[in-house]
């Protein structure tokens, strides 16, 4: 009798289901880095022998909750060696690579993948100025920074 | 709007060089793996020493993007309170110039608000996610060790959240404290007087404290981490253990832990949990640095007893990016302040501040009431944390008024010096001017909480009169009665 078909569940935007070996193609990073996890279905069939070793750095990650499979018990995912991240009571939410997942659905695993989160670098938006750094600190300290520290005398200067 | 390294240690080298009076700026002796120096600050003021100590540490986590920046915040906070004389005002929360002020002049600050600087220039430079340090683990194409597993508590045993395999984002290394970084937090302990730790992850919004490597218990002082099994890479051995803590600081952890959750909320209404780390951990973390330090005095007595809380700031929001970095961190930032603050305000000790930084007397001898005598029994830890809740708020009305000052300190040379013999007869001017501070305090105090805690002293004060301080502390160590009103037939 043949396995059951490892599946990998999407739940946003849409329900859809995703192969074993779909997974394993997103290590390509045939992903586009700003996709949306709809991307996921744009990842080609992959052949077998791309099962290489685990891969380093992947391209891309996703945020997944794990549960119970066919295979797998609840029990079974208290147990699993896989990075785990806040997520709501009771759920096991964890940041896992398309070589991950694959491992997870081995193991019998239902695998739901919530967001993708292509391996790149901060907004650069987010990142501050050394500009706008040294404004704030001219701003809040300014009328302080003297090497007394004290206040300026409101009295004005001695003579 | 995330500061890069570079910038968080400009604004540190700004506050040392223009206000070295309350700022030093220190660089630690474990360089990052990368070779970048890794600084922090001291933030205090006055001369006064022997003080107890903070230490709060940020970015431990690299993609926790918000934290160091809220930690370098509130430095500059600290210096335009102290230095113009202002409030501090979060959002709802509103601390006073004397509050700021008395925090500096009392504690010594330690702040180390990057401690993972090799992780942070990797999020903004290749990966926004992130977590570890920048350690090239040899033999495997894996980089990084998790800061927050390294420590040198039960390490090295594998659980839900620590795992010895370099590929996971919560490896514990090569051993314990093998890590730069880590190094740096024991280093600081090590030479300097740390009272109380503080390190700042995100997210979920908690406010933590040990246990996190097993259940907590308070009854079978045998059960100690010191006898189990370390570097193993299997699961807790035995797994029904559960670790022993004080009953007295349980008490502390969970009683300073709910004060900062009621002033984050106070800031924008954000509902922070309290609980041990295991609770938040299915089967526990391992090697944590808040269980690191305050397990310190229990694997070596002759270490000093510290504190160690984490906090794990903001909400799940949307996404992990979203939530580890938020396009406006500004919010969380208010919040995460706060909670420092508190922490801060919390880790004074008013008796300690009137002894010896106003009077110059040791008070070991009030410190033995409370450590030998009081906080053996319940009744006795409730009252100390009743003295807990209360000596922030008074210390500030008291600071604020010369003559209420005076009458404290009186009556304060007086409490040490009866305690100082257990046959000492407390007669009735001592009652007379205890209740006479009392109750300018209850009369000044703005919160309907305190009063009420003040009732309860004034109470207790009143049955002191001719009686010794033998007989006074042992009424103290038993559970009150409660007047049992008879039913009418």
């Amino acid at each position: 009798m043949k396995p059951p078909k490892k599946q990998i569940n999407i739940e946003q935007p849409e329900k859809k289901k995703v192969t074993r070996e779909q997974a394993l193609g997103s290590r390509s990073g045939s992903l586009p880095g700003s996709g949306p996890v709809s991307s996921l279905y744009d990842v080609g069939p992959v052949e077998p022998h791309q099962q290489a070793e685990p891969e380093a750095a992947p391209k891309v990650r996703f945020e997944a909750t794990i549960h119970a499979g066919l295979r797998a018990s609840a029990g079974r995912i208290d147990q699993l060696d896989i990075d785990r991240v806040p997520g709501a009571k009771g759920e096991v939410r964890a940041l896992v690579t398309p070589d991950e997942c694959v491992r997870l659905l081995d193991e019998g695993f239902e695998v739901r993948l919530h967001h993708a989160h292509p391996v790149r670098p901060l907004d650069p938006a987010l990142i501050e100025t050394d500009d706008s750094v040294l404004r704030r600190l001219h701003r809040e300290l300014g009328n302080l920074a003297r090497p007394t520290g004290r206040k300026k005398s409101k009295r004005g200067k001695r003579t | 709007m995330y500061r890069t390294v570079a910038q968080l240690d400009a604004v540190m080298k700004f506050l040392a060089d223009f206000f070295p009076q309350l700022c030093t700026r220190v660089e630690l002796p474990n360089r990052s793996i990368q070779g970048r120096p890794i600084y922090a600050l001291r933030m205090h003021a006055g001369s006064n020493s022997n003080r107890r100590g903070v230490l709060i540490v940020g970015g431990m986590h690299a993609r926790e993007m918000m934290n160091p920046d809220a930690i370098v915040d509130l430095q500059l906070d600290l210096v335009t309170s102290y230095l113009n004389e202002t409030h501090i005002k979060i959002g709802g929360r509103v601390w006073e110039a004397l509050d700021i002020k008395v925090m500096l002049e009392m504690l010594d600050i330690w702040m180390l608000p990057c401690a993972n600087p090799d992780g942070r220039e990797y999020v903004m430079n290749v990966d926004t996610l992130w977590r570890k340090n920048r350690r090239d683990n040899p033999g495997t194409p894996f980089d990084g060790v998790d800061n927050n597993r390294n420590c040198d508590i039960v390490w090295g045993v594998t659980t839900s959240a620590t795992s010895c395999s370099p590929s996971q984002d919560s490896y514990v290394g090569s051993g314990p404290l093998s890590e730069p970084e880590t190094c740096n937090i024991k280093h600081l302990c090590d030479t300097n007087r740390i009272d109380v730790f503080l390190d700042v992850h995100s997210f979920t919004e908690l406010v933590l404290f040990p246990w996190g490597h097993a259940r907590t218990q308070t009854t079978d002082p045998t059960k100690r981490f010191t006898n189990l099994a370390t570097g193993t890479c299997a699961p807790l051995n035995p797994s029904s253990h559960q670790e022993y803590m004080l009953p007295r600081d349980q008490l502390r952890f969970q009683s300073v832990a709910r004060q900062i959750v009621a002033d984050i909320r106070a800031v924008r209404g954000r509902n922070y949990t309290a609980e041990p780390i295991f609770q938040v951990y299915p089967g526990g973390a391992t090697g944590t640095a808040s269980d690191y330090v305050y397990s310190r005095h229990i694997a070596n007595p002759a270490l000093h007893k510290t504190y160690g809380f984490a906090f794990e700031t903001g909400p799940m929001d949307g996404d992990l990016a979203n939530s580890f970095h938020p396009a406006n961190p500004d919010p969380i930032k208010r919040d995460t302040k706060a909670g420092i603050i508190s922490l801060m305000q919390q880790s004074i000790c008013a008796i300690e501040f009137i002894g010896e930084a106003l009077l110059g007397t040791p008070v070991q001898a009030l410190r033995n009431v409370r450590d030998q005598r009081l906080a053996t029994t319940g009744a006795g830890r409730q009252l100390i944390a009743l003295f807990k809740r209360v000596q922030i708020p008074l210390l500030g009305v008291i600071l604020a008024d010369e003559s209420l000052t005076k009458d404290a300190l009186n009556l304060f040379e007086r409490a040490h010096k009866l305690v100082e013999n257990d046959e000492s007869i407390v007669n009735e001017r001592d009652v007379k001017r205890g209740l006479a501070l009392v109750d300018t305090l209850v009369d000044r105090a703005t919160s309907a909480s305190v009063r009420r805690d003040l009732g309860t002293v004034r109470k207790r004060i009143e049955t002191t009169v001719g009686k010794s301080v033998h007989t006074i502390l042992e009424n103290l160590r038993k559970p009150q009665r409660r007047k049992v009103r008879k039913r009418p037939k």
